[in-house]
């Protein structure tokens, strides 16, 4: 592969690979308490 | 408001929202039309314009949508012609709505035709009726399939059966209702989705070098041949203004905005969830399945079977050329005997399928939602009633499909009208409600704050882009396809129908408008 087109394709993944992350994480982080998981160790 | 008895139903969970959303956006287009939009607008230079677009136009039409639905559904609307009356107190603004139910409508019917299609084919991949085909047998397979003239390969009853098939799951899915009909298929196809995608991604990016001889010279491909193909950057692409209405035309399709849709999801969520970060989430997840798996599957497989120049022609061909002939063609050669292309066919056809009907059970719902809200049906009886129709109309598109009957839809409904329900959504909620207001109602339940800069853009540079791009259409396409310029004579009274049923199609829906709002006032004079 050129060094042109290894950089427009790590730039394009990189930016929507890390915005899905970013945003995911949030989300998760944010969750009402019907989406978080309950904690370690409490029975099903 | 509307009259409906019954309280809205509410999204189970967060994650069942998102997925729902990312499902509607991750269509056929992210593995099949954005390859072959990157080939021919550009190669990796035609990410500068995508990513500007998906700035500029993406994202703020997807926080628009989020916000019109849920702006709507707070006042028991479930589709535009009540959402846009809230935002614009005037007899018109309902009408205008019409457009998010005969958008979802039109393309539904002709999606799940194209859908069904994927469905044929991990049944053909199942069975092993594709292996050992030639390029010509491949296509003479398809063409079959398509055209009901050519019974050859396939018999009549085929594509109906397939076709049917797909409607019944469809309707199934959405009589079911929000949590436990398209919440719990979104958390299946998804997640299944991705693991198929990502599987075959993996595979094709292992792929050992092919010998393709190309102008009687031997040349020896790989899979980084393809994504250097795909990303090597053409600068002069740049200058050209079809590079970037292609490249923001893609952004529009891919994100599905101005259908209707996102609205009719989003009218479900109550005025403490989150918009703001929940849309952002559907745009990258839809984005990533674009960008990163569909970019990652059909060109490097086929620039290493058939060289640059075969994937060229095929690209040209459409993306069944690439989707049904290739790709098949592609999984009888790769290394492991039938047994491995069994199971790339089925996970590439079923990968499709899930893309495809997480997008049509949305697309179903604006209509179902107007429906129950507006005239008291309940959910299984409209689900039938339009399941039912559309079997009617859609078999017209199996009948004509191979004369342009599918086309007509695919155009005015599916490309053309997009452009105009998110123009005036973008002025009833930006200008019309206001730009305070329509800042105020994105934050409520907000996550996370949105930037600023994006008040201008949402405001200025959103509405300013997709008027370009309707002007632009409108002179360079729509014109010369209502003109029917290029056609053939053959084609000429299968196109001029399908647009007659179009046509009765819209008219039908604004008399149901009408008569709902009668009912409404009806109702009212007599509480």
């Amino acid at each position: 592969m050129s060094t042109t087109a290894i950089i427009f394709m790590t730039l394009a993944w990189t930016g929507v690979l890390g915005l899905m992350a970013w945003s995911w994480s949030r989300l998760l982080r944010s969750a009402p308490p019907d989406d978080q998981l309950p904690p370690p160790g409490t029975s099903l | 408001m509307s009259d409906a008895a019954a309280p809205r139903e509410q999204w189970g969970s967060r994650i069942g929202l998102i997925l729902a959303m990312a499902g509607n956006a991750v269509g056929l287009g992210n593995f099949l039309r954005f390859p072959r939009q990157a080939v021919e607008n550009g190669g990796g230079t035609f990410m500068i314009p995508y990513f500007i677009a998906f700035l500029l136009v993406g994202i703020p039409l997807m926080w628009i949508e989020w916000g019109v639905g849920r702006h709507g559904g707070q006042r028991g609307e479930g589709s535009t012609p009540g959402m846009f009356e809230t935002l614009w107190k005037h007899p018109v603004a309902k009408y205008l709505g019409v457009l998010g139910l005969f958008m979802p409508l039109v393309v539904l019917i002709y999606y799940c035709y194209i859908e069904s299609e994927t469905l044929a084919w991990t049944f053909f991949s199942l069975v092993g009726a594709t292996q050992g085909l030639s390029q010509d047998g491949m296509r003479s397979f398809l063409a079959s399939y398509q055209d009901l003239s050519d019974p050859t390969v396939h018999a009549r009853w085929v594509p109906f059966a397939f076709f049917y098939v797909t409607l019944a799951v469809n309707f199934w899915v959405v009589s079911k209702g929000l949590v436990a009909g398209i919440e719990r298929l979104a958390k299946i196809a998804m997640p299944m989705l991705f693991v198929f995608a990502a599987i075959l991604v993996i595979r094709v990016l292992t792929l050992p070098g092919h010998e393709v001889i190309e102008n009687g010279v031997a040349t020896t491909y790989t899979p980084w041949s393809g994504l250097n193909f795909m990303f090597s950057p053409q600068w002069d692409a740049l200058a050209e203004p079809k590079v970037w209405l292609a490249a923001t035309g893609q952004i529009f399709f891919t994100l599905s905005v101005g259908m209707g849709t996102l609205q009719a999801y989003a009218s479900y969520l109550t005025r403490k969830d989150d918009i703001a970060l929940s849309g952002i989430a559907t745009a990258a997840t839809n984005e990533t399945a674009e960008v990163v798996l569909g970019g990652s599957l059909a060109i490097p497989a086929i620039v290493t079977f058939f060289g640059v120049t075969g994937a060229v022609a095929i690209a040209k061909g459409g993306s069944f050329d690439l989707g049904f002939i290739a790709m098949p063609l592609v999984f009888n050669q790769l290394p492991g005997g039938p047994l491995i292309t069994t199971l790339a066919g089925m996970m590439w056809f079923g990968l499709l399928f899930f893309a495809g009907i997480t997008s049509s059970v949305a697309m179903a719902t604006p209509l179902l939602g107007f429906i129950e809200e507006n005239f008291g049906w309940t959910r299984k009886k409209t689900a039938v009633a339009l399941g039912v129709f559309a079997a009617v109309l859609g078999s017209l598109h199996v009948i004509y499909n191979a004369r342009g009957f599918l086309d007509e839809w695919d155009y005015w409904a599916g490309t053309f009208g997009l452009v105009v329900l998110a123009l005036v959504e973008t002025i009833l909620f930006v200008w019309v409600f206001g730009p305070e207001n329509m800042w105020r109602e994105l934050h409520e339940g907000a996550s996370i704050r949105i930037p600023r800069f994006f008040k201008a853009v949402m405001t200025y540079v959103t509405p300013v882009f997709l008027l370009v791009m309707m002007v632009w259409w409108t002179v360079q396409e729509a014109v010369p396809t209502l003109l029917m310029e290029g056609r053939p004579e053959s084609e000429l009274a299968v196109r001029w129908a399908s647009r007659g049923f179009m046509v009765a199609i819209l008219i039908a829906q604004l008399f149901l408008i009408k008569a709902a709002w009668a009912r409404r006032a009806r109702r009212k004079g007599a509480a």
